[in-house]
């Protein structure tokens, strides 16, 4: 039976003009958002290429004055490269956040943290921009990449094919036919409901199959993607079940699918928005701008002595090289404090991150098209928590640095081209992407699904009890 | 007759439930938006205010000193909501809310605080505005789809014609019955921003209200014609979802996309790249070996009629920084000048669209009404950067000038001097202002507003004519 209603839909949908324009439309839009997406992956990887080139000048510079005796530029003779403050300064190492595998998938994600840094001591991750400058407008007008296709596209193309399933065959008298023919009733519009499922199935693998080689990515990294778009199009299939148990009439069909597809769409992602505008409302980022301006100044009144002990709970090690007089060390003391309060934004910060994490859970339980598209992020390395790994791996690099500056500056001692070139080494380059986390996402489809699916067997059965 | 018929229509649609529960869902959703986003804009606008009034405190409590050292310490801005933002917050939760006015530099906003919850961001904000452009006319399309193709399906439509009713009227009181839904929706929003919000004005609130019928007009109109012309109500209610689905979500995208493909922005390094290239042409006020910074040196000396610096009444530094800041403005008017220019060029582009889309038209012409548009963005931008030279040169004019001589310690200015400065207080482009720049959105309503009327005579036509019958 299920090749017949695969046979049938396939033939309705050559026949009409209506659903042949939709499945156009999805393959359409997903090819080419799949090559704008590669596009995007072709200007992260470029940004990051001219942040190392522009490295590899600054380290060349920094070897021919230790070659030509010099030791710094020649129109600035008060820069010296055997001092711990300017070999930290020109050995700033670009740390680059490396693009997942299916980046490109989510090119149009709101979450724009920078990709690459430049780090030495007094680098600040927390408002470092991204490598797009954005136009707000059309940011605003929502992006449209794979994630959005798939998302938001991938179930209209199952209303467009499955609108009529239940409603034409009760409207036109078709189903009380099928039952004397079969006996079965509902095994028809299941098997028809299956074949709408095939062909969304059929669009989302060769979508996903067209992403994966096109981004060189392997099998593997594809097969968590895979899995997504099977169990999301397994969803929507079920709540077409669903719908065709119930509707009397091809409107009441296209009402009931257009009616989920924008709670779920639509709806309840934008009260998800509103909260989230509602949560950050009162951010005006005083932490990160003003509070983190005078930090710097505050200490001059303060005791020295506190302070020393506040920098060796955050650098214990430094305890071995403090100098005799407090007072010595009073500038490298105000440099360990920037980090320590760089660290507590960074801390402050993450658990406003949370609020917002905790919120973006609660909307994808609520609705599995938000699950989904999250569960997607997180596969192409695009979500905030990513870029929340990679502003804590600067932060982390920028206090190794400040720890190494201060305890060369303490011993007083004069660096040479070595020490330059373990300065830098002692950076890491490249931030991988964090293993993604899409099982919870994953889970929660899972449950949609099987709510769906009871939902439509009960509704077969208390169905011709109630006709 | 039109009146018969539009009563008629009311009184169908509150019996039917599926009616009743379109308009319900419709006024809790429009009550419930309202009243959020009022609420979050008022929490913003006291943040803002508390930021500002923090930043100040700031600048005064600062020990004194000199005044070039505080022209490096800055002041920063924090942009204030637009003047109809609790209606529509428009393009301001795509922007920085933080500038950062300093010497030497042109800052861009920073901090966009919903970057947290971007896996959201996707999707449309729950706002007043979504409700009336987005909701409502869906409101209508799940209430009126079958507004004329169900009295055609159940025979009803060939009694109306033996009772003599013709076309036109049919359709025109069909229309308006929507479109009084619609405005229902429209007049519960406003009334509930009224009841919420503080000072209204008034000139932007009646522009808002009045595009917002006309375009719920359209999309009245719309409805009762598809439906009119669909044999099937099926037909009809898959035909104006998908018009819906087309017109909120995939044409706005569409736009946007096509935008960014055909005329990319560049990246920011390569912008920050360029603009530090020609930026270092100039003079480097801080490096006194820079050649340039000897040559304006000599020429200061000529114009005095002196030797050497010291022998000048003012102080030579205040005079070679504000040198170094103006070829330094030269450089960020020709950079951030061809951005916001490549800027609006991307959002005319966009903004095209609006002529194959009633929705995307009126969010447009909505979001300039608010104050809440990209050029109120632009705006904002360009007097921050203006606050900014003014507040520079004020602090290296004391420094040349306020009575220290060159080679001799920094002079700390007074702390009458420094509190002198006044906060950056950002005055808004006016109403007609932003209509000008908005004439695509407005010629765009205009013509669907036109559209629809002949649309509306079309679709009775060929219904006079015997066609779907």
């Amino acid at each position: 039976m299920i090749l017949t209603a695969l046979l049938l839909e396939l033939r309705s949908l050559t026949r009409s003009p209506f659903r042949l324009i939709v499945l156009l439309l999805v393959i359409g839009a997903g090819l080419f958002v799949i090559y704008e997406g590669q596009r995007d992956v072709q200007r992260w990887e470029e940004a990051i290429a001219n942040g190392q080139a522009e490295q590899d000048q600054a380290l060349q510079d920094v070897r021919g004055y230790f070659a030509s005796g010099d030791l710094g530029p020649s129109d600035r003779p008060w820069i010296q490269m055997t001092s711990p403050r300017w070999q930290d300064w020109y050995a700033a190492t670009r740390i680059s956040r490396a693009p997942a595998p299916l980046a490109g998938i989510a090119f149009a994600s709101a979450e724009s943290g920078a990709v690459s840094v430049r780090v030495n001591r007094f680098a600040d991750p927390l408002l470092a921009a991204g490598m797009n400058i954005e136009n707000p407008v059309l940011a605003a007008a929502g992006g449209l990449d794979l994630v959005a296709v798939l998302s938001l596209l991938l179930p209209l193309l199952i209303l467009a094919l499955g609108v009529e399933v239940g409603g034409f065959e009760r409207y036109s008298g078709l189903l009380p036919l099928v039952r004397v023919q079969s006996g079965r009733d509902h095994t028809w519009l299941w098997a028809r409901c299956l074949a709408v499922g095939f062909i969304a199935a059929a669009v989302g693998l060769f979508l996903v199959l067209s992403a994966a080689f096109g981004a060189g990515a392997d099998l593997v990294s594809a097969i968590p993607l895979l899995a997504l778009v099977f169990i999301y199009i397994a969803l929507w299939t079920a709540l077409l079940a669903v719908v065709s148990v119930i509707s009397r009439h091809p409107s009441h069909g296209a009402v009931s699918l257009g009616a989920a597809w924008i709670v779920f769409c639509f709806l309840i992602p934008a009260i998800g928005v509103e909260r989230s505008a509602a949560l950050s409302s009162n951010d005006f980022a005083l932490d990160l701008t003003v509070d983190a301006r005078d930090a710097g100044h505050d200490h001059a009144d303060a005791d020295l002595q506190e302070l020393y002990a506040i920098v060796f709970k955050r650098f214990p090690e430094l305890r071995n090289t403090a100098p005799y007089s407090l007072e010595r060390g009073r500038r490298e003391v105000n440099e360990a404090l920037r980090i320590v309060h760089l660290e507590e934004r960074m801390e402050g910060r993450a658990k406003v991150a949370k609020k917002h994490s905790e919120l973006v859970t609660a909307v994808s339980m609520a609705s599995p098209t938000v699950a989904f598209s999250r569960a997607l992020e997180e596969i192409a390395g695009r979500s905030p928590e990513a870029a929340e790994g990679f502003r804590k791996a600067v932060v982390d690099a920028a206090a190794s640095r400040a720890e190494r500056y201060i305890r060369t500056t303490w011993l007083s001692t004069k660096l040479g081209l070595e020490d330059f070139e373990e300065l830098h080494a002692s950076t890491p380059q490249f931030v991988e992407p964090p293993q993604p986390s899409w099982l919870n996402e994953f889970a929660d489809l899972v449950g949609w699904t099987l709510i769906f699916l009871v939902l439509a067997v009960l509704l077969a059965k208390w169905s011709p009890r109630r006709s | 007759m039109i009146w018969t018929l539009f009563s008629n229509e009311w009184r169908a649609t509150l019996r039917d439930g599926r009616g009743i529960l379109v308009l319900a869902v419709g006024t809790v959703l429009a009550i419930a938006s309202t009243w959020t986003t009022s609420s979050t804009l008022e929490r913003e606008r006291i943040a803002q205010e508390e930021a500002t009034f923090a930043a100040r405190e700031a600048w005064d409590a600062r020990a004194l000193d000199n005044p070039h050292a505080r022209a490096h310490y800055g002041d920063y801005v924090f942009r204030p909501p637009g003047p109809l933002a609790e209606l529509d917050p428009g393009v301001q939760s795509e922007t920085g809310r933080v500038v950062y006015t300093e010497a030497h530099r042109q800052n861009s906003a920073v901090h966009k605080p919903q970057q947290e919850s971007a896996s959201l961001l996707r999707y449309d904000r729950l706002e007043p505005a979504t409700v009336l452009q987005l909701l409502a006319p869906l409101v209508m399309v799940l209430a009126g789809f079958g507004v004329v193709s169900s009295e055609r399906e159940s025979g009803r439509l060939r009694l109306l014609w033996i009772q003599g009713v013709r076309p036109l009227p049919l359709l025109l009181a069909k229309s308006l019955a929507l479109w009084s839904l619609g405005a229902l929706v429209c007049l519960i929003v406003v009334a509930v921003h009224l009841a919420f919000s503080g000072p209204v004005e008034a000139g932007r609130t009646a522009v808002f209200i009045g595009l917002h019928l006309l375009v719920i007009w359209v999309v009245a109109v719309l409805v009762t014609c598809v439906s009119a012309q669909s044999r099937r109500p099926g037909t009809a209610a898959a035909l104006l979802l998908s018009l819906w689905v087309i017109g909120a979500i995939v044409f706005p995208r569409v736009a946007a996309m096509s935008a960014h493909a055909i005329d990319p922005l560049p990246g920011r390094d390569a912008f920050q790249a360029a603009m530090q290239e020609d930026r270092e042409q100039g003079m480097d006020g801080h490096n006194p070996r820079d050649t340039r910074r000897q040559a304006f040196e000599r020429q200061v000396l000529e114009e005095y009629g002196v030797e050497t610096p010291a022998e000048l009444p003012i102080n030579l530094g205040g005079l070679v920084m504000q040198a170094d800041e103006e070829y330094g403005s030269q450089v960020w008017d020709k950079h951030f000048g061809e951005l916001t220019e490549h800027l609006v060029r991307q959002s005319t582009f966009a903004g095209y669209f609006s002529l194959l889309n009633p929705l995307q038209a009126i969010d447009r012409a909505s979001m300039a009404v608010a104050g809440t548009d990209l050029h109120s963005h632009l705006e904002f931008l360009r007097q921050v950067e203006d606050y900014r030279r003014v507040l520079v040169k004020r602090l290296n004019d004391e420094h040349a000038f306020g009575g220290s001589r060159t080679g001799q310690p920094a002079r700390v200015a007074s702390r009458e001097f420094y509190e002198s400065f006044q906060a950056f207080d950002f005055e808004p482009l006016s109403l007609r202002s932003l209509l000008g720049k908005s004439k695509i959105a407005l010629f765009a309503l205009l013509i669907w507003g036109l559209g629809s009327v002949g649309y509306l005579f079309f679709a009775a036509r060929r219904m006079n004519r015997g066609g779907l019958l």
